[in-house]
């Protein structure tokens, strides 16, 4: 299917080759070609990969014979991949396409999909000092619509931050603290200390919580968004992210910048992976 | 506007009491989604009409500030431009008002904005509070001149956010119902095009 | 540099072929023109409708406007939005200003209508409206009724878009 697309496509190269001497193409037609094929928003790429526009960004109605059309969009999923770098096998592309375009079970994307999020990589100041600090971010519903919220964050000094030393090297309160009144927490709880030390075996430090903490302080204060990029599993069996590429040309966009097929442990490890957890 | 705009209108409309029912029950038409849709683009294309008078180095200051004023009336309060470039991918942040102030004492002899005949309208989503946003993507071209020499060309991709809500007033004694559509923050990036 | 190539012509290529194949497809998603239209001049006065309501002060006069009425608003918009300096602009402004009661006589803007309900865009003042056109150069809208205080001068007016 894709190979007769292409092949198809190069016949069309040399019409639209001959049509290009035929007349002088102003520089800004051209840009604004580049620019209509760009996937513009995440919403167009949604829509794109629904097959819910046309190639002007216009919506088909829902009776509308193009709407959510499977030819349709094999053509446009076939536009939504970055083609410069793309480290998947065009079969692994084609049992893709054919799985979220099948007959019986199509595969629709939205904001209200299911396991997708954003990972949004940030500056804040923190001790006098500029910072990368990254958020994992959610959409979910709420009131009378949708919001997305911060579902975790990864922070570099918040890393080691807790660490606690086990064993017999480990600072402690001694068993029989007790009898005196606990009067030796004195020494233990200290600035720059590692309080942390005087907790339960499995003690689990939550750094969301903590950020939260340290913004409401104004220990840390929001500089800038660097770069974000979405991870998509949504499509069972399946992982996917979307890279925005700004560059000249037709592949430009919210386009998908890796493909993996996963089974259930991989899934579980890629996104420990993602989350930046151990 | 979308079909999931008509969900979530059909939704309220159940969840609703009957009085607001028959607002919802409107906007389902999707001759007034587009309406309402050409009514945002229209908004956003008054803002590129506004910053070619604000950018206009022949427009006199007294009226270039007005201008801001009706500008800026389009926004809601506390919108912000957030700027990046190819060079500097973080983005720096400025109020709407600042915004065009720079764009009027930027140091150029002549200055020309014009928009490409390219635009993207998102779906309008719901948000907690019950109004709706949307972004409608729009691409400038910027060129500064000294004498006949050109010193500095761009094109920026802008994301601006529009809120649109449905509101009432009076009007001599009369109740109107009207749209509020406004403009929220812009994002602001230099394509490399 | 020739893979990279080939890749362009390929992107380029898809395109093409998308818009070929959608270009039969009519255009569901009817879009403002901000372009000037040529002066509705020819067009039919809008027909006076009855009016059900009773009117809340009996001495102002809800009507569509007299043709003449009509024209010279219509006309002041076409003159506001093409003028050719700022100064021949705020002079339309003015004399246009002169038909009402007031600078701030409201203005109700009909952005959509059926099945006897009408959507308004936020209403403005006549004075931010001549101003707009002015600014934008859009004469996108055209008179369907107004009403006029005692001594004749326009205290209300409604607009449509053409």
């Amino acid at each position: 299917m894709i190979k007769r697309f292409l092949l198809l496509s190069g016949l069309l190269v040399l019409v639209i080759q001959g049509n290009l001497q035929a007349q002088i193409v102003s520089e800004d037609d051209e840009i604004e070609r580049q620019l209509l094929a760009s996937t513009k928003q995440l919403n167009q790429f949604f829509s794109r990969f629904n097959g819910e526009e046309d190639t002007k960004g216009r919506e088909f109605e829902p009776e509308d014979r193009q709407y959510r059309n499977s030819r349709l969009r094999k053509r446009f999923l076939s536009i939504l991949f970055d083609e410069e770098n793309a480290g998947f096998s065009e079969s692994l592309f084609e049992e893709f396409v054919n799985k979220v375009t099948s007959d019986d079970q199509p595969i629709f994307l939205d904001l209200q999909a299911k396991e997708w999020f954003a990972v949004v990589n940030t500056t804040f100041r923190y001790k006098g000092r500029s910072m990368p600090l990254t958020l994992y971010m959610q959409i979910q519903e709420e009131g009378l619509g949708y919001e997305w919220v911060i579902a975790d964050i990864s922070f570099e000094p918040y890393k080691t931050l807790f660490d606690k030393q086990r064993g017999q090297t480990k600072e402690f309160l001694h068993p029989m603290s007790h009898e005196l009144d606990f009067m030796n927490l004195r020494k233990a709880m200290v600035k720059d200390g590692s309080p942390e030390s005087y907790t339960l075996a499995d003690f689990e430090p939550d750094l969301l919580t903590v950020f939260l903490y340290d913004v409401k302080m104004g220990n840390l204060t929001f500089e800038t968004v660097n770069r974000l990029n979405y991870h998509f599993f949504s499509v069972d069996g399946w992982y996917f992210s979307l890279n925005n590429f700004n560059r000249p040309g037709y592949n430009t966009g919210w386009l998908i910048s890796d493909l993996v097929k996963i089974n259930a442990q991989q899934k579980e490890d890629l996104l420990k992976l993602l989350y930046d957890k151990k | 506007m979308n079909r999931r705009y008509i969900q979530l209108l059909a939704i309220a409309f159940i969840a609703v009491f009957t009085s607001t029912a028959v607002m919802a029950q409107n906007a389902v038409d999707p001759n007034r989604e587009k309406a309402i849709d050409s009514l945002a683009l229209e908004k956003v294309k008054d803002l590129g009409k506004y910053i070619k008078i604000i950018g206009n180095k022949s427009t006199p200051y007294n009226e270039a500030t007005r201008v801001m004023d009706r500008a800026e009336e389009l926004f809601a309060p506390g919108s912000e431009m957030g700027v990046s470039s190819l060079a500097k991918e973080e983005i720096e942040y400025y109020k709407v008002r600042e915004y065009f102030r720079r764009l009027m004492a930027l140091n150029y002899d002549k200055v020309t904005i014009e928009w490409y005949d390219v635009h993207y309208i998102s779906d309008l989503e719901r948000q907690p509070d019950g109004r709706y946003v949307g972004v409608v993507t729009i691409y400038q071209k910027f060129e500064g001149t000294n004498g006949d020499k050109l010193a500095y060309k761009d094109t920026t991709k802008k994301d601006i956010t529009i809120y649109v809500e449905k509101k009432e007033t009076q009007i001599a004694g009369r109740t109107i119902e009207f749209w509020d559509v406004i403009l929220g923050d812009i994002r602001v990036s230099e394509t490399s095009i | 540099m020739l893979i990279q190539m080939n890749k362009s012509i390929k992107s380029l290529a898809l395109f093409m072929v998308l818009v070929l194949v959608l270009a039969s497809c009519k255009s569901k998603k009817a879009l403002v023109d901000a372009q000037p239209e040529p002066e509705p001049m020819e067009e039919p006065a809008p027909t006076p409708e009855p009016e059900p309501e009773p009117e809340p002060e009996p001495r102002d006069v809800r009507s569509a406007p007299e043709a003449t009425l009509d024209t010279r608003l219509n006309n002041y918009f076409a003159a506001i939005a093409s003028a050719s300096s700022n100064d021949v602009a705020n002079r339309n402004i003015r004399e246009a200003l002169g038909l009402f009661s007031n600078g701030t006589a409201p203005v109700l803007i009909i952005i959509y209508a059926a099945n006897g309900t009408e959507d308004y865009d936020e209403p403005t003042d006549i004075t931010k409206y001549l101003n707009y056109i002015k600014d934008t150069g859009n004469n996108v809208h055209r008179v369907k009724e107004v009403v006029r205080d005692p001594s004749g001068k326009i205290k209300e007016l409604v607009l449509v878009k053409k």
